[in-house]
C-alpha cells in the first residue's frame, strides 16, 4: 500500500471510528440514565 | 405509530446503507491530478465541516425558538445540535491535519480558515461549559440561547475566511457562486457522502435529545425525592445523647 493510501486509511478510520464511538457512548449514557430513572421512581 | 417515530426507526438502517454507498463512492471516484489519492480525504473532511456549520445553524434556530416560545424542547434541541456541532468541528480539524501533513508538509499552520475554525471550536466548547455551569434550567436556557445566537456570527466568517484573507486553504468548490469547480464524478461522490454524514448527524442529534430528555426526567424524580427527604427532616431533632450532656 502506498503512503497516500495509508494517509487515506488513517483519515477514514478517524472519521468513521470517532462517529461510531460517539454514537455508542450516547446510547450507553442514555441506557444508564434510563436505568437510574427507573430505580428512582 | 407517528410518522416521526417511523422515520426515527428507519434512520439507523438508512444511515448504514448511505455510509456504505458513500464509502464505495469515495473509493471508486477518480484520483485528483495533483494530490492523487490523498484527495479522497475530501469525502470525509468536507462533510464533517458542513455538519459543523449545520449543527451551529440549528443551534441558532433552537436558541431563537427558545427566546420566542420559552419551550424547553427548543433548548434541548439547541444543546444537542451544539454538542454534535462541536464534535464535527473537532473532527474537521483532525481530518484537516491528517490531510495537511502529507500535502502541505505540516500538521497545523496559522492559516485564516484553520484559525477561525479552531476559534469556533473553542467558543462552542464555551457554550457547552456554560450549560454545565448553570444548574437552573430557566437561567441555563436563557443564557445559552443568547450565546447560541451571538456565536453563530462565526460560521459565515469561517466559510468566507478563504476569500477575505490570503489563505493556504483552498477556496470553496461547491458552496460558491457559479458551477462547482470539481470533476462531476468527484462531485457525485462528495454529495453522496454529504447525504450519508447528514443522515448520521440526524441519528446523533436524535440520540442526544433522547439523552437530555432522560436526564431531565431523572433530575425531576430526584428533586421530588429530595423534597420528601427535606419534608421528613423538618421535625424537632432528637438531641438526646448527641453531646453527652443533654
Amino acid at each position: 500500500m502506498s503512503s497516500e493510501w495509508a494517509w487515506v486509511a488513517v483519515g477514514y478510520v478517524a472519521a468513521y471510528g470517532s462517529v461510531a464511538v460517539y454514537l455508542l457512548r450516547l446510547r450507553y449514557r442514555t441506557a444508564r440514565v434510563d436505568r437510574q430513572g427507573r430505580a428512582t421512581r | 405509530m407517528t410518522k416521526a417515530r417511523q422515520v426515527g426507526q428507519a434512520l439507523p438502517v438508512v444511515s448504514a446503507v448511505l455510509v456504505v454507498a458513500g464509502l464505495i463512492g469515495s473509493m471508486t471516484a477518480p484520483p485528483d491530478s495533483f494530490q492523487g489519492n490523498l484527495q479522497r480525504l475530501m469525502y470525509v473532511h468536507v462533510p464533517a465541516a458542513w455538519l459543523a456549520y449545520l449543527g451551529f445553524a440549528l443551534t441558532f434556530a433552537g436558541s431563537a425558538g427558545w427566546l420566542w416560545r420559552r419551550d424547553l424542547r427548543y433548548d434541548r434541541f439547541a444543546a444537542a445540535t451544539a454538542e454534535v456541532g462541536v464534535f464535527f468541528t473537532g473532527l474537521t480539524l483532525v481530518l484537516g491535519s491528517i490531510w495537511g501533513k502529507p500535502v502541505w508538509g505540516v500538521w497545523w499552520t496559522w492559516d485564516p480558515r484553520l484559525t477561525t475554525t479552531a476559534l469556533m471550536f473553542f467558543v462552542y466548547l464555551g457554550y457547552l461549559a456554560l450549560r454545565r455551569a448553570t444548574p437552573d434550567p430557566g437561567a441555563r436556557a436563557r443564557r445559552s440561547a443568547i450565546f447560541g445566537l451571538v456565536a453563530f456570527v462565526q460560521v459565515p466568517i469561517v466559510h468566507l475566511s478563504v476569500l477575505w484573507w490570503r489563505s493556504l486553504h483552498q477556496p470553496p468548490t461547491v458552496l460558491r457562486p457559479g458551477d462547482p469547480t470539481i470533476d462531476h464524478r468527484m462531485l457525485a461522490a462528495l454529495l453522496l457522502n454529504l447525504l450519508a454524514f447528514t443522515s448520521v448527524f440526524a441519528l446523533l442529534v436524535g440520540q442526544r435529545i433522547k439523552l437530555s430528555r432522560a436526564e431531565d426526567s431523572l433530575e425531576d424524580s430526584m428533586a421530588r425525592r429530595g423534597r420528601d427527604v427535606a419534608g421528613r427532616a423538618v421535625t424537632t431533632p432528637d438531641l438526646r445523647g448527641a453531646t453527652g450532656e443533654l
